[in-house]
């Protein structure tokens, strides 16, 4: 079974290395245009390193920043905030539900000993209507400590990036699946201290799809825990990994890979072809300074964030 | 075309095969990494130098070693993103070095109707990672008792980002021989230098023949840590072997920092001594000491990780036995193990000014049996100094505040006793 994976990987890897240093050959050519950054009425919104997530049945857009939420519209500019409610506690993550309704990922960080995290759910202005911890988790889980939330089809998804731990729970936070996904990557036990997820998504089909930076790798593992696919190879040419965190999948099954070290967002097609990357370093509004994590919102809009308070950055990325 | 093809195929498959075989976990594994890890052959940055892929030095190292969205302690992390630390929290990561972070930490506090600014650039060495809000030390030109300009200060400045320095069978450190197999920080058997290959020196730290902008060092210090270093001392400490090496390319702790504080160190300086034994009256002390008025204690059991001392071994297995992070190694000095700048200070910075391992501005530590905070102690703000009482606990890397006495005084007492 082992040998089998293995390889696979190595059938996967020998495909990707021979086909992402270069452009595809054939198939629709992929753009991508810098549209704005997210702004209000005094300008650009100067952020660094936030979190940003997208509601697409409602066109918004909220950035979690030091605990303060603020929502975008479609067209990118503040309409409201919340956060300085202490009910609250520390806000670290968000997710958004098929009514609208809001729930928080949030700390509460007041006994450094002895740290909480807790489910919150809210109301569309951030009234707090229930206040949860996640209930049931298995003797592997207890030590759980997430700083990822995710939703989908009635289920929260909670990952643990430092710990490669992901917990799935139903809509009150009791717990229902668990993935080891440093096990399923079969790193052994000494090096897992020291390999860690850089970025994470999930795609339409509920697949998980991260980053490990030090592994110079991507992956995507299905509901089931198997390894679907996984694709990368280091370097420093376009379409190689350097220091590789945010990924994410768009409509048009293209993935999209941020590159620390170059400052590019790398876009591979549904065979893991390297296609064209954007950005890079400098001071234009098209460029990116260290990007981190990206996020797909409607009609091909890709968020991306970054360092040196550039902001959150909104590209178009287009299939033709 | 087609033969260049083939070849290109051929070393593909070779790589290929090379990968699989020995999958590499660890980045730098005790010496050089991938080049693409912090180099860029194809789109440095503008105005880079060196092809580096941060705008400078340090913020290509800052890629990795920060990462936003911690919570707590985070393995190889040695910095917190702002996001992760906002005002009123302190920095995440516990590692003995130290969180960069607190240098983002400034207070300000009023003591009897002064306002008192304590600039996080105090907290300890201000490196330069423009990409990541690091400037350079607005107070010192220069490192003190030294000529190392500030401006200059960077992680480069301190480890061997090419991690050459390693240690060969026979205990000596050199920059070529036999190829670096693994870190030779931490404890494990396959952390030692062996016949399958040499090990990585304590912390790819800079060794004899390292220059850089007008200091050389002399050697590397000796240590071992434990493999889970960056964690929480709210249960058990993390205890951190320093060792006294002095041969074959290693050179004492106090030597080490002294390479660019040199007036802090020479002798006939007026500085607190340096790598020289304890002495029996000290290593006593050590050994009683609990907390302030508490003298009960029992040297087996004595050791705190706010008051680390040298072993007076060059002997790296002797080290990595008593390098836990479990309470099982907790002996106190013996009369030769010496003193060295880490019992005061950390290597990248700390909750306190200076980079010490404890506040030396107040009287208390402690304070009516809390941690002094401006929501605890309210009426003693020169002890709360502008932080909340959970920041202060955590510049004690989360220890219970019964470790202290109710009113503790300073850590010089840890070997001086004077309260
Ligand atoms: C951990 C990050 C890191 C890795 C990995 C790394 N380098 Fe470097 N490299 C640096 C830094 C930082 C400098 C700048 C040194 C300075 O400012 O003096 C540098 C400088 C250099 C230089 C020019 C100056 C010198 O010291 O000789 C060369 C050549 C070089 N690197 C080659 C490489 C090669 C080849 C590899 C892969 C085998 C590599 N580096 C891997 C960080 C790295
Ligand atoms: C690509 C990601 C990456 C980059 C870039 C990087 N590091 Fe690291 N570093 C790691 C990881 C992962 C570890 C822990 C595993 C290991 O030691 O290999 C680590 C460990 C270390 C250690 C402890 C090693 C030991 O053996 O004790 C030091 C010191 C260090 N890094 C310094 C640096 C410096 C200095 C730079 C910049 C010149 C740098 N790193 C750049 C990922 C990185
Ligand atoms: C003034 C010298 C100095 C500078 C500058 C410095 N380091 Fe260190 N670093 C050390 C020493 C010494 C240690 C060992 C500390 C110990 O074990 O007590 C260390 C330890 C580490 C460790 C192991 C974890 C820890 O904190 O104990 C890492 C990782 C590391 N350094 C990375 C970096 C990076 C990245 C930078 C730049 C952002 C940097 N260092 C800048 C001296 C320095
Ligand atoms: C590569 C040169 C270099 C080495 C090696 C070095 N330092 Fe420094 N140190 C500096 C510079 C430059 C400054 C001044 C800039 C600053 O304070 O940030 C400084 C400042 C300091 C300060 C004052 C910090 C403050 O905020 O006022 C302390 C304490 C210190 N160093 C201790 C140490 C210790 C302990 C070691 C050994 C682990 C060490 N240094 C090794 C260059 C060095
Ligand atoms: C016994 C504890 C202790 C030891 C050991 C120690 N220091 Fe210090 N150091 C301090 C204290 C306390 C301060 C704060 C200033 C003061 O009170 O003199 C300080 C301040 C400093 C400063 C800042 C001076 C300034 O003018 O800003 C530097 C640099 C420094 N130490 C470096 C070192 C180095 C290098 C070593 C080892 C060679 C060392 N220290 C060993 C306790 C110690
Ligand atoms: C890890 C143990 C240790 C710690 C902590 C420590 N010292 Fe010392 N101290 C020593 C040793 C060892 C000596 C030399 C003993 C001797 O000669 O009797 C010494 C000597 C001294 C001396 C006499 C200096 C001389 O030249 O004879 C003074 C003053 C002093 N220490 C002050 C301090 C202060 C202030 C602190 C806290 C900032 C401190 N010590 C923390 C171990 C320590």
């Amino acid at each position: 079974m082992r040998d089998a994976i293995a390889k696979y990987l190595v059938l996967a890897l020998a495909t990707g290395l021979f086909l992402t240093p270069f452009p595809a050959q054939a198939g629709a050519e992929v753009n991508s245009t810098f549209l704005y950054s997210l702004a209000n009425f005094h300008g650009k919104v100067p952020y660094s390193d936030v979190r940003v997530r997208v509601d697409r049945s409602r066109g918004e857009v909220y950035v979690v920043d030091r605990g303060i939420v603020r929502v975008f519209n479609e067209n990118g500019m503040e309409f409201f905030w919340f956060g300085d409610n202490p009910e609250l506690e520390s806000i670290y993550d968000l997710a958004v539900d098929e009514k609208g309704d809001l729930f928080l990922l949030s700390f509460d960080l007041s006994h450094p000993e002895d740290p909480k995290y807790y489910l919150i759910q809210c109301n569309y202005r951030g009234d707090v209507k229930a206040k949860r911890k996640l209930t049931n988790l298995p003797a592997e889980f207890s030590r759980f400590f997430p700083n990822y939330m995710y939703y989908r089809d009635g289920r929260f998804l909670f990952l643990s990036s430092a710990k490669m731990q992901v917990v799935v729970t139903d809509r009150d936070g009791a717990f229902r699946k668990g993935y080891d996904l440093a096990e399923i990557l079969e790193i052994p036990g000494k090096d897992r201290p020291n390999t860690e997820i850089f970025g994470f998504n999930l795609d339409a089909e509920g697949n998980m799809l991260f980053t490990v930076p030090v592994l110079f790798r991507a992956y995507v593992v299905s509901q089931e825990g198997k390894t679907v696919a996984s694709f990368g190879k280091a370097g420093s040419a376009p379409g190689m990994f350097g220091v590789v965190s945010g990924i994410a999948k768009d409509d048009q099954g293209n993935y999209l890979v941020v590159e620390r070290l170059r400052s590019v967002v790398m876009v591979f097609d549904k065979e893991f072809r390297f296609q064209r990357e954007f950005g890079y370093r400098g001071d234009k509004p098209a460029n990116l300074i260290r990007p981190n994590e990206v996020a797909v919102g409607n009609a091909g809009k890709l968020y991306v964030t970054q360092v040196r308070n550039k902001g959150v950055s909104v590209f178009s990325v287009t299939n033709d | 075309m087609k033969v260049a093809k083939v070849t290109l195929l051929a070393v593909l498959a070779a790589l290929v095969a090379v990968g699989v075989a020995t999958t590499a976990y660890s980045f730098h594994s005790g010496g050089v990494a991938e080049c693409g890890g912090c180099h860029s052959m194809h789109s440095p940055a503008a105005g880079g130098t060196f092809l580096l892929v941060g705008t400078d030095q340090s913020s290509a190292c800052l890629t990795c070693h920060e990462h936003a969205g911690d919570t707590g302690p985070a393995s190889y992390h040695i910095s917190t993103a702002p996001g992760d630390m906002p005002a009123g929290t302190a920095p995440l990561q516990r590692t003995p070095g130290g969180d960069f972070g607190w240098l983002k930490k400034d207070y300000t506090f009023v003591v009897r109707g002064t306002t008192i600014n304590e600039d996080g650039d105090t907290h300890g060495h201000n490196i330069i990672a423009a990409d990541f809000g690091y400037a350079v030390d607005g107070v010192n030109a220069a490192a003190p008792g030294g000529t190392f300009p500030s401006a200059q200060l960077a992680c480069n400045s301190c480890h061997d980002p090419h991690g050459k320095y390693r240690r060969l069978v026979g205990g000596t450190v050199a920059t070529t021989g036999a190829p670096i197999k693994a870190s030779g920080s931490y404890t494990a058997a396959t952390n030692e230098p062996d016949g399958t290959g040499a090990v990585g020196v304590y912390r790819l730290l800079a060794g004899a023949g390292y220059t850089k902008d007008g200091i050389t060092f002399t050697g590397v210090p000796a240590a071992k840590v434990p493999s889970s270093y960056n964690r929480t001392e709210a249960a058990t400490q993390t205890r951190v072997a320093y060792g006294v090496a002095t041969t074959g390319g290693h050179n004492a702790w106090g030597t080490w920092c002294g390479t660019c504080h040199t007036g802090m160190h020479s002798s006939g300086n007026y500085v607190h001594p340096i790598d020289q034994g304890v002495g029996s009256s000290i290593a006593t002390i050590y050994g009683q000491y609990v907390k302030s008025g508490d003298m009960t204690g029992v040297a087996a059991s004595s050791f705190s990780s706010l008051t680390p001392f040298s072993t007076n071994s060059s002997d790296y297995t002797v080290l990595a036995g008593l390098a836990q992070n479990n309470d099982s190694q907790l002996g106190g000095p013996a009369t030769s193990d010496q003193v060295n700048c880490m019992s005061c200070h950390r290597a990248h910075a700390s909750g306190w000014e200076f980079g010490l391992r404890w506040n030396m501005e107040g009287e208390f530590m402690t304070y009516n049996s809390l941690f002094p905070g401006t929501d605890t102690t309210p009426t003693v703000p020169q002890f709360a100094r502008g932080r909340l009482g959970a920041e202060t606990q955590a510049a004690y890397y989360d220890r219970p505040v019964t470790k202290f006495a109710s009113y503790q005084r300073v850590l010089c007492n840890k070997c001086h006793a004077q309260d």
